[in-house]
């Protein structure tokens, strides 16, 4: 069997979807962001953000937390250590792919806030 | 997972998904409300502090009969500072949860973690009966709190004008029922520390937490509660733990550790909470 190098074989089927890889780059490494803000900050809408935390979840990439504000039900979401790991090589193969064509702050990864 | 071949990705492809990310990442970046995040690090480091120096200063440096013979409490005494504090630490998690994004910042976590050893080292020595120099106290008390009120201090620093203002919640009559039942529930926890059956009452107590810390994704939990809390129920519950706490300290360390002294103080303990609620109530 023949060593694999080309950058594409580091991507993640999971993760190569706008939304999902938005979405995973929103709670990136530390955060937990509530569903309808995660909604508001990807603009998109209730069902196709349903779908893309059921694709995530179902790898293990995203952790749910469901609980109550003000007696309704709120849902929380996060990273998990294998998300992370996930994301972190799924960028580097994009960052190779895409070699000039992106800007500094496009090609960085994913947040690492102070 | 592995990509399929029919979704290869060219570099347009790639570079479109990464801006979009960066995207993302910076929108999420400006949501962070680093006002509440201050307000609730600085709490947790507060009360944390006043919890270890309390407890060390019942129950360190001193021998183990010194401890026992303070009164019908003794080491149970160390339920009436835990529990304020394990109820506090869920309260502000619902603070936290009416925010939109939060952040956890591993390294101070991590940090506060490893400076509860200093703690844990002098409850050791306690145990074994080894003095050791009275300020060593507040040094270890301090170890844990200082990373947290560092990271409070880094998000107050970041703080600005928020972008989304979290509208204020009126607590509704379950939220009164609750926080009424919890002003009554403390002031249980420091009025029945005196009898001499506190051991059975100080386990059932105990017990209540447990059941109460573990309502902690339900509508009843105490994050749900946090969340609808305003200035007035604040205050009341920093008075509240202030006062548990003080008693705490005249039962396990004055003559005054009587069952009258435990009975009035329990109910001066309730009152803020109770008086919150019923003033909500009619506001």
């Amino acid at each position: 069997m023949t060593e694999r190098h080309h950058p594409r074989h580091g991507l993640d089927d999971a993760l190569l979807t706008p939304l999902r890889f938005s979405l995973m780059a929103a709670v990136g490494p530390d955060a937990e962001i509530d569903f309808a803000t995660l909604r508001d900050l990807l603009e998109t809408d209730d069902s196709a953000l349903s779908k893309a935390i059921a694709t995530l979840n179902a790898v293990g990439y995203v952790g749910v937390r469901k609980g109550y504000v003000a007696n309704r039900p709120r849902t929380w979401l996060r990273a998990t250590h294998g998300g992370r790991a996930a994301m972190r090589v799924h960028v580097a193969a994009l960052q190779a792919i895409a070699g000039g064509l992106t800007t500094s702050a496009a090609s960085e990864s994913p947040r690492q806030v102070g | 997972m592995s990509p399929t071949d029919g979704q290869r990705i060219d570099a347009a492809g790639a570079a479109h998904l990464l801006e979009a990310g960066a995207a993302a990442s910076a929108r999420a970046d400006a949501a962070v409300d680093h006002r509440v995040l201050a307000r609730t690090q600085f709490g947790i480091a507060a009360a944390m502090f006043i919890y270890l120096s309390v407890f060390l200063l019942l129950f360190g440096n001193q021998t183990q009969e010194a401890v026992s013979g303070a009164g019908p409490g003794g080491y149970a005494y160390g339920t009436m500072l835990l529990i304020p504090f394990l109820v506090l630490t869920q309260l502000v998690m619902g603070v936290r949860d009416r925010v939109g994004v939060v952040r956890a910042h591993r390294p101070y976590l991590v940090s506060a973690l490893i400076g509860l050893i200093p703690f844990l080292l002098l409850a050791g020595l306690s145990v074994l009966d080894v003095s050791y120099p009275w300020g060593l106290n507040l040094v270890a008390a301090a170890a844990p709190a200082v990373p947290l009120a560092g990271l409070g201090l880094k998000a107050a620093r970041r703080a600005g004008p928020r972008s989304r203002p979290v509208a204020p919640i009126e607590p509704g009559r379950p939220a009164r029922i609750m926080t009424a039942s919890l002003g009554l529930y403390l002031g249980l926890t420091g009025m029945l520390a005196t009898f001499s059956w506190s051991a059975l009452t100080g386990l059932a107590l105990v017990i209540g937490l447990v059941i109460l810390l573990a309502l902690i994704s339900s509508r009843w939990g105490l994050p749900s509660l946090g969340a609808v809390w305003g200035s007035r129920e604040w205050a009341a519950y920093g008075t509240s733990f202030t006062l548990l706490v003080t008693l705490a300290v005249v039962l396990a360390r004055t003559p005054w550790n009587t069952p009258l002294v435990g009975v009035v103080g329990g109910l001066i303990v309730a009152a803020p909470l109770v008086v919150a609620a019923v003033r909500g109530a009619r506001s």
